[in-house]
């Protein structure tokens, strides 16, 4: 790969791998480290893609595998954020704290649900395929979630599915 | 709007920090530069492994010479900063050669911290090496555990006693580490699951009201004799976790 096609892959894909993982972690400093050990596997591989689709496909299952691993090494670090914790862009209009706030409160599963169908906007079985969740878990996960954001964010949270 | 666009549009305003852009870039030209340098590096890790490998058998000669019953118990502690607190006792005859007292440190200045994210790195172990050791089970009541296994074979460890968090995490409360005949070293971590979880959630600086642990280890010999050792955990007031040998 060359530093042109990495520094291409990196801006096109820095935001959405650092907010899967966010989505998994909760922890955004957890979610930076996932996403530079996914960049660092990118520079590191000998894969050759057939499209920016191809490679932003494995990007997406390498950062899911970096997630995992952040769970198994548990036992090491333990980390909860406090309020400003991290640089939230808060004044920015089109953030809006409750709704983050309330996918925060969401279980990880229900957040990393939420965030494949809502952001990446993949379909229940891509999720599936994605995850390896199997779909009657996602439909279930899904269907939590959205009960509980409707019960935070009352009218900002529309009925439709 | 709808809630995808509600979403998409709360979430994409939501960025990694430059600095974590630009630890990747740094990160990728120091593997570049790694290439010119391997040849370099390499023949200095020779160097290394040959000292290291030098030092690591005086080491265990020294320790395994007198007793063909012997191990020894490695309890240590590592902070985030890397500091390490370790205390090692050499049993034989099934006898404990010292009644060691150790205090692990805390990140307890993390913990409290407010313009950050609290952390509670927290990196505890046992380490048990022997040639006459069969078996080693790990018990408590209010934490977990979780193991390095240096011979990256799985089938040493079982799991005896699980119990799952509301989200599904295996927390282990007793496991048994095994040693087949050439595989020695282990490393079982230990987390006091409860009492993080409690300071987590009560953000309460009253470290000594946090629950202590007994673990429980039982080492059982390739003769068939088994020793048995706990260790009491509390903490102190300044967040560092106590383990008493009992």
């Amino acid at each position: 790969m060359t530093e042109n096609e990495f520094e291409k892959a990196l801006s096109r894909n820095s935001q959405r791998l650092f907010l899967i993982a966010l989505s998994y972690t909760n922890n955004p400093y957890d979610a930076e480290d996932v996403m530079q050990n996914t960049f660092i596997k990118l520079w590191s591989s000998n894969n050759a893609f057939d499209s920016e689709e191809h490679m932003d496909k494995w990007l997406t299952r390498v950062c899911i595998n970096e997630c995992k691993d952040v769970f198994r090494r548990l036992f090491r670090t333990r980390s909860v954020p406090l309020e400003r914790a991290y640089d939230y862009p808060v004044n920015d209009k089109h953030f809006n704290i409750d709704l983050f706030n309330a996918v925060s409160s969401l279980s990880k599963r229900e957040r990393m649900a939420v965030h494949f169908f809502y952001y990446e906007d993949l379909s229940i079985g891509e999720i599936s395929e994605m995850t390896g969740i199997r779909e009657s878990t996602i439909k279930s996960l899904l269907s939590r979630a959205r009960k509980k954001l409707k019960e935070k964010l009352g009218d900002d949270w529309t009925d439709e599915q | 709007m709808s809630n995808k666009d509600f979403y998409r549009q709360t979430f994409s305003a939501v960025r990694p920090s430059d600095e974590a852009i630009e630890g990747i870039r740094e990160m990728t030209a120091e593997k570049k530069r790694g290439i010119r340098l391997a040849p370099v590096l390499a023949l200095a890790a020779c160097v290394v492994l040959v000292l290291t490998a030098a030092i690591g058998t005086n080491a265990i000669t020294m320790r395994m010479k007198p007793m063909d019953n012997s191990f020894s118990l490695s309890v240590y502690a590592m902070d985030k900063k890397g500091n390490v607190t370790r205390g090692e006792d050499i049993v034989r005859d099934g006898v404990f050669q010292s009644n060691t007292k150790l205090t692990f440190k805390w990140e307890s200045e993390e913990l409290t911290g407010s313009d950050c994210a609290v952390y509670t790195d927290y990196d505890t172990g046992f380490y048990i090496e022997s040639d006459y050791v069969e078996s080693v089970t790990y018990s408590c009541d209010s934490g977990c555990f979780n193991y390095q296994n240096y011979a990256d074979d799985s089938g040493c460890i079982q799991i005896n006693e699980c119990t799952p968090d509301d989200e599904g995490t295996p927390y282990a409360t007793s496991i048994t580490v095994l040693y087949p005949e050439g595989r020695e070293a282990h490393e079982v971590y230990y987390y006091p699951k409860k009492a993080i979880d409690t300071l987590l959630k009560t953000k309460n600086d009253d470290y000594t009201r946090l629950e202590g642990d007994t673990i429980k280890i039982s080492v059982k010999l390739r003769s068939g004799e088994i020793v048995r050792k706990s260790i009491k955990t509390s903490f102190d007031k300044g967040g560092y976790m106590q383990m008493e040998y009992k």
